[in-house]
């Protein structure tokens, strides 16, 4: 897809973890973030689960007299 | 703890999604050698599908019955169009030899349904009217190009030798924005397409993982044919990104695509914001659609390109999730200027400028560089400050992103055509 090269230009709240909390609306910058974070450790796993069944799939087919 | 986690996940995404990136911008930079075979004399097929597109096709035409390519026909698909689109194919049929253009008019309730219908109906009518009859269909090579499509004039030079190659399902060619210096918003069109094309594109014929666009897709017939349905269905599916498809399904059936770097088709840019996210959302929409071919490919193709293919259709997902960021940048940039007005100094620490300058924008320079390579003219800096521009365009994506997410679950499937200029 063509907007894949946004992917790696994103712009984060990298200094999130050190701002002070004093800082109105951070819950929430915090929050947006956290659900971005807790979604990809959601797509990591989906990709685990993934790329296992495609081994799957390649050792049963080499396997497989041609 | 858990907090913490979260919110360094939400980096990795862009740390993982950057060294993509860069692995790509390193694999496109080799050399690419091509398997050979004897060369054989090929007929081009040039499939337009039209709807109501009378104020460009006659310039395409115009381009395509003038390539120096010996054996060649054009095919107008007219896919009940309303306005004078028949009537132009009609004009082209009587200026050029006979056999050279082609017109088929499809009509309600027929038509309509889609581009990839339309095309299927197109190659149907080539069949059924014996106009392929005297060919193999291994020689034949058809090629799909939009009604506003201007290809160079080198193009089947430039693409006849990737079919060399037996194994050669499809080969796509550069796409270009032929309006690009009317508008900044035409240029950065232009730049997405050639960044994609000049690094994604090509990078992924080592992986053998690239991708059939819906403009400059040339395919050989005998591929085609391959993925002919059991009960007769046309090759394109009736998703809205049908070349996506079809690229995979190539891929799944044992066929190589190639990307061709030395010849584009320009097309014409969007020059509406609200427009380009319509067409992005559309694009989007088949992405999201295109996640059935996800057991195609853990089941037919090779690991490596599987992998690619897999993260390839999975990137919609990436997108929405990424949406996030830049929001909470926002809000917290938002919330430091008030705080630091409320406690009358700066909260904003030199951490929250430089790391995500760094995260976000070290691409715009090998963007830049790659955009120059096109684009002589423009100078390194002038590209510098447009890659960094480039950056933030691609936030398009997360308005079309949400918008295509929004019509994929009221179940709206209608082709949001973009009006021509």
């Amino acid at each position: 897809m063509y907007g894949k090269p946004v992917l790696g230009t994103v712009l984060p709240t990298a200094g999130l973890m050190a701002a002070p909390q004093v800082i109105p609306g951070l819950p929430y910058a915090e929050g947006l973030q956290e659900a971005a974070g807790a979604g990809f450790l959601l797509y990591v796993a989906t990709a685990i689960a993934m790329l296992s069944l495609k081994l799957w799939f390649h050792l049963r087919n080499s396997g497989e007299p041609s | 703890m858990i907090t913490e986690i979260l919110l360094w996940s939400a980096i990795a995404i862009i740390v993982m999604a950057g060294c993509y990136n860069t692995t790509l911008f390193i694999l496109s930079r080799r050399r690419m050698r091509r398997g050979r075979g004897p060369r054989r004399p090929r007929l081009y097929v040039f499939l337009l599908a039209c709807l109501n597109e009378e104020r460009v096709l006659g310039e395409s035409l115009a381009r395509i019955t003038a390539l120096p390519a010996g054996n060649f026909m054009a095919l107008v698909i007219d896919d009940a169009s309303d306005d004078g689109t028949a009537a132009i194919a009609r004009a082209a049929i009587q200026r050029n030899p006979p056999g050279k253009v082609h017109l088929l008019q499809r009509h309600l309730p027929n038509a309509r349904k889609g581009k990839g219908a339309a095309l299927n109906a197109g190659i149907r009518h080539l069949r059924e009217g014996g106009l392929l009859a005297d060919y193999d269909p291994s020689e034949v090579i058809v090629c799909v190009v939009d009604a506003d499509g201007r290809l160079d004039q080198h193009v089947v030079q430039a693409v006849d030798p990737y079919f060399d190659d037996p194994r050669t399902g499809g080969t796509q060619i550069g796409v270009r924005m032929y309006n690009r210096d009317k508008s900044t918003l035409a240029r950065l069109q232009d730049m997405e397409f050639v960044i994609y094309g000049d690094i994604f594109q090509s990078a992924r014929r080592y992986i053998g993982s690239v991708g059939m666009g819906g403009n400059g897709q040339f395919m050989r017939l005998a591929a085609l044919d391959s993925l002919l349905g059991p009960d007769g269905a046309g090759p394109w599916s009736d998703s809205l990104t049908e070349d996506l498809d079809l690229g995979v399904r190539l891929i799944a059936r044992g066929w190589v695509n190639q990307h061709c770097t030395h010849a584009a088709v320009s097309q014409q840019a969007v020059l509406d914001v609200k427009r380009l996210v319509r067409q992005r959302s559309r694009w989007f929409q088949g992405h999201l659609q295109s996640a059935g071919l996800v057991p195609l490919i853990l089941r037919e193709v090779p690991t490596r390109p599987a992998v690619d293919l897999l993260y390839h259709l999975s990137s919609p997902v990436l997108i929405l999730l990424t949406s996030l960021l830049p929001l909470a940048f926002l809000v917290a940039v938002g919330g430091a200027v008030v705080g630091s007005v409320q406690a009358g100094y700066p909260l904003i620490s030199p951490s929250w400028v430089v790391g995500p300058y760094i995260l976000s924008f070290t691409a715009a320079y090998l963007y830049a560089f790659v955009y120059t390579r096109r684009e002589k003219n423009l100078g390194l800096l002038r590209a510098i400050l447009l890659s960094h521009l480039f950056i933030l365009y691609g936030y398009i994506w997360f308005a079309a992103g949400w918008w295509g997410l929004w019509r994929m679950l009221t179940g709206k499937q209608t082709w949001l055509k973009t009006a021509r200029t």
